[in-house]
């Protein structure tokens, strides 16, 4: 279709569907993404040659596209069910202050560090499954929770999941990855310190944020220098779980020093004392779980045992009513032998075993988990299913297309970098993956960067960074955290409150890509 | 025995999530075969079913 205002603004409408039922109408997500999904039908029928079949091979892919991450949502909140019914959640709020009972030093362990490590190891839901809730048991309130955790770990999208996000990205723009890698070191970096601030101040305060603010500047030049140290040598896949490690020994390290050791209370509210085993056995899940997922990960030889099965369906050239072409292709290979997916399940059926052992699970347990999970799985499904099916759309009629060349066309060079995260953004928030941003936007941000004789890593590390921190506030992923703190279907709640400290850390780091860009003699 | 509004909505939104994953193989099925009434009739029931989440949910 021909690119000018009207058929950019109806490319857009989708998106603003969403936005707006969500943000002032306060609809929740799944409810405004079926809106979206059948504005997004509809103009796609009637104003971009769209046809039934496109329809419904655009829903057939996004299937695809959702079961991928279905399969990780789904193992995340039975292990979720799981850790509730065994108390688990309960056993970590009485150990955190343990460590330290100075309130911002737990806060940032919880919702930065410890999100950001799970991130890494479980991907798509599990960091703010596990951490919202062990907040809401530290008295914060449910909406708080959210989005205190889901701001902690948006960085850590990213390269967490075996860095899925980058290699795509890497393949759809043909740029080496030792390229982009260090520029994407420096832009997430460079978001550490007004994380750490936003999370200390929604949870303490200003008074919380000067205590902290020595240790958040420690945590982050520890973080952002193994981050640039681990992508500048090729070792994107681990610079989720290696940064977070590295903050959680720096912050655990600094609970030393008198100043964040806190005022000690080793009985609160009655709650008896938890012994150390208690504590070793209730963690099992987790345990299990950065276990078998380094070892699926991290030992080769059995990471290439798993891989030998792998499934990929082929798809036909799809050609609008218009002409718009989208290319014969296959579906993203999936492995699940070592998908995230297979790693929570193993984790659940090994957890399982072990506390139904130790007495903290009984008979009716297993009944119990599932029927919290079965109930909890129904709309995050639905959510998830129903938003892919608003991206594949667009995508095969040409709405992200003309979305996209409608902002690289009409940008200048000056500016065009730093509208490039909020690119990203706009993939992740529509598709609730890092990865789907980099596959819709990476190949056109390269493009759109070599014709404006921009640098085009940079560019590419900027929409990367853009799709990472999107993702955590798409509309998908807010149903399956606002489910674990009780806050289903309230998700537009969630969002307004989010979205304004959310966008903080995108905004610095647009500012920085900008500035950036034109030191190195972009646009010019 | 009367069900719960609760099982009731549940169930419900179980079946529309059965709805939106099998229907597209069969609106593709009979799309590609030309069953025409057979197309019109599952994509009425997949349009629907998103009808039912916009007014429900």
């Amino acid at each position: 279709m021909e690119l000018n205002l009207s058929s950019w603004l109806l490319s857009f409408l989708p998106i603003l569907t969403v936005i707006l039922l969500m943000l002032l109408f306060k609809w929740g997500a799944l409810r405004a993404s079926a809106m979206s999904w059948l504005v997004a039908v509809a103009v796609g029928l009637i104003a971009f040659g769209g046809s039934w079949l496109i329809l419904a091979w655009s829903q057939v892919k996004a299937l695809v596209l959702a079961a991928n991450l279905l399969v990780i949502v789904w193992g995340a909140l039975l292990l979720f069910s799981l850790a509730s019914e065994a108390g688990t959640l309960h056993a970590i709020g009485l150990f955190i202050p343990r460590l330290s009972n100075d309130r911002s030093i737990q806060l940032l362990l919880i919702a930065w560090l410890l999100t950001s490590f799970l991130q890494g190891m479980g991907g798509f839901g599990v960091a703010v499954a596990v951490c919202a809730p062990i907040l809401v048991g530290m008295g914060y309130s449910p909406i708080l929770s959210i989005v205190m955790t889901t701001i902690g770990h948006a960085w850590a999208v990213s390269f967490g999941g075996m860095a899925s996000a980058f290699e795509s990205l890497i393949a759809v723009t043909h740029v080496p990855g030792m390229l982009i890698a260090p520029y994407a070191a420096i832009l997430f970096a460079i978001s550490f310190v007004p994380t750490g601030v936003i999370i200390t101040f929604l949870g303490t305060g200003w008074k919380g944020v000067r205590h902290a603010f020595p240790a958040i500047l420690a945590v982050s030049l520890t973080m952002g220098a193994s981050l640039y140290l681990l992508n500048a040598n090729g070792f994107w896949s681990l610079s989720t779980i290696g940064p977070s490690l590295v903050g959680i020994a720096t912050l655990v390290l600094l609970t030393r020093l008198p100043g964040y050791q806190g005022i000690k209370s080793a009985v609160l509210n009655g709650a008896h004392e938890l012994k150390t085993r208690d504590l070793v056995v209730h963690l099992t899940p987790y345990i299990l779980l950065v276990v078998i997922g380094f070892a699926v990960t991290l030992i080769r030889p059995l990471n290439a045992f798993l891989n030998q099965v792998s499934i990929s369906l082929p798809y036909p050239e799809i050609v609008s009513g218009l002409g718009f072409v989208t290319p014969a292709e296959s579906s993203p290979i999936i492995h699940p032998f070592s998908h995230p997916g297979m790693v929570l399940f193993v984790t659940v059926l090994l957890s399982y075993a072990i506390l139904k052992r130790e007495g903290m699970l009984i008979n009716t347990s297993p009944r119990r988990i599932l029927s919290l999970t079965s109930h909890n799985v129904v709309d995050s499904s639905l959510g998830m299913i129903v938003m892919a099916g608003v991206s594949t759309m667009m995508t095969h009629v040409g709405m992200t297309s003309t979305l996209a060349r409608g902002i690289a066309e009409t940008i200048n060079g000056v500016i065009y970098p730093v509208v490039v995260p909020f690119v990203g953004v706009i993939g992740a928030f529509l598709t609730g993956t890092n990865n789907n941003s980099n596959i819709l936007f990476g190949a056109l941000q390269a493009e759109a960067a070599g014709l404006l004789k921009l640098n085009v890593p940079l560019i590419l590390a900027a929409q990367q960074a853009g799709g990472s921190m999107g993702s955590v506030m798409s509309p998908t992923k807010l149903i399956v955290s606002c489910i674990t703190v009780g806050l289903a279907g309230q998700e537009g709640k969630v969002l307004r409150k989010l979205i304004g400290y959310g966008l903080i850390p995108i905004i610095i780091i647009a500012i920085a890509t900008g500035i950036w860009s034109w030191l190195l003699g972009g646009g010019a | 025995m009367s069900l719960s509004k609760e099982t009731k909505k549940f169930r419900i939104s179980m079946l529309v999530l059965v709805i939106e994953i099998l229907l597209p193989f069969l609106l593709l099925y009979a799309l590609q075969n030309d069953y025409t009434i057979l197309g019109r009739i599952t994509s009425a029931i997949l349009v629907l079913g998103i009808i039912y989440l916009v007014v429900f949910k």
